[in-house]
């Protein structure tokens, strides 16, 4: 028997999280303990109302200012600004399209309501059991928690409401151990932002220990964005160049090709070791880097001025190892 | 990182003293009440067998 054929994929509603009033973080939800965690879908709606100025540049996406699932109370495994979800992780979702273009992330900060939902992939593709992980057992606890931005920092004379509604999407458990998927690894999606001062090289050290499958960057990426970027390297072990873009050209080139002729984000830009396997990238892992036999691995920037460089992994860790 | 950090113990990895919670098996059992196990036949003819046998004694 196999997992494919002992098991069903379930959608189960987990229950809704309400943004406290003026922002900041709200209570925990708990996943309920059933079944393995293929996907979460959050589904977040709200409004902001009032006389606005100065709304925040990275328009509607800035009200999530981190969502984070969590086990144990403390270990991430998905740890992502609304901004760094929408403009770098949202294309990566599954085989390369936009999953979530009939909402409102990128829509500037106006008096009106907004959708801003999320889809947070744990099994690494539709097909692949690659980062499934077990919610069905008593002593794990896994937990959505989102930050909210603060009012002000949505816009000036801002008032915001929101709710975002929980639902999971998990396989029944096999009634025997031996048809259970692979879970010995975690997907863990973490996001790091960098203060870049001025124009210049930037570099970015990626941290070892896991399996790199994505490292997404933005650097001048807004509502209405630009690139703050002008070359962008990849080097592994101080001296192995693996990706040197010269020209902000080739990153709309190979976004093209790993999204169905999509256009690019301004100010996003990447390094992927799964995406240029082909169509969903399913089965393969050819070029992902395993950091634990590499010295060091870095980012290398030429920043065109002051901005945040935002540094998405997209990494495996391997639970077999400790 | 250790798997129990993210499993809080007995992991799919490590299962040690196992996984907490029981995982009932899928089954149809309850679905269809109308058919009957064979040892319900046995002891109905036995019965039977034994009542004949009670009733054949009595006539005597």
């Amino acid at each position: 028997m196999t997992f494919e054929g002992q098991t069903t994929l379930k959608k189960i509603y987990c229950g809704s999280i309400t943004r406290n009033t003026g922002g900041g973080v709200s209570t925990p939800l708990q996943l309920p303990r059933t079944g393995i965690l293929a996907r979460l879908h959050v589904l977040i709606t709200g409004s902001v109302s009032g006389t606005l100025s100065a709304p925040n540049a990275l328009g509607m996406a800035s009200i999530i200012n981190r969502c984070r699932v969590t086990a144990q109370g403390g270990q991430d495994m998905f740890n992502v600004s609304g901004p760094g979800y929408h403009y770098l992780y949202r294309p990566f979702v599954d085989v390369g399209g936009d999953p979530i273009n009939s909402q409102s992330a990128y829509a500037a900060v106006t008096a009106t309501t907004y959708n801003i939902s999320m889809i947070l992939p744990f099994q690494v593709n539709r097909r692949d059991q690659v980062g499934l992980f077990m919610l069905q057992n008593e002593q794990t606890l896994v937990t959505v928690n989102l930050d909210w931005l603060a009012d002000a920092s949505v816009a000036t004379g801002a008032t915001v409401t929101g709710t975002a509604k929980v639902y999971a999407e998990v396989f029944t458990v096999p009634a025997s151990a031996k048809d259970w998927p692979d879970l010995s690894y975690v997907h863990q999606v973490l996001e790091d932002q960098l203060t870049v001062s001025g124009s210049g090289i930037v570099s970015y050290e990626w941290p070892r220990g896991n399996i790199y499958l994505r490292l997404l960057h933005g650097l001048g990426f807004a509502q209405s964005g630009s690139d703050g970027w002008s070359t962008f390297q990849v080097k592994r072990n101080e001296s192995d160049v693996i990706s040197d873009f010269q020209d902000t050209a080739l990153a709309d080139s190979q976004y093209g090709l790993d999204h169905f002729g999509l256009a690019r984000k301004a100010g996003t830009f990447y390094w992927s070791g799964i995406d240029e396997s082909g169509l969903g990238a399913y089965g393969m892992a050819r070029d992902t880097i395993d950091s634990r036999r590499l010295t060091n691995i870095k980012s290398f920037v030429n920043a065109t001025g002051a901005g945040t460089l935002y540094s998405l992994r997209d990494t495996l860790l391997d639970l077999k190892q400790g | 990182m250790k798997d129990s950090d993210f499993y809080g113990g007995a992991s799919p990895v490590h299962p040690g003293s196992g996984m907490g919670i029981e995982v009932p098996a899928e089954t149809n059992a309850g679905l269809n009440p109308g058919k009957r196990p064979a040892h319900f036949w046995l002891i109905l003819v036995g019965l039977l067998v034994l009542a004949r046998v009670f009733y054949e004694a009595a006539g005597e």
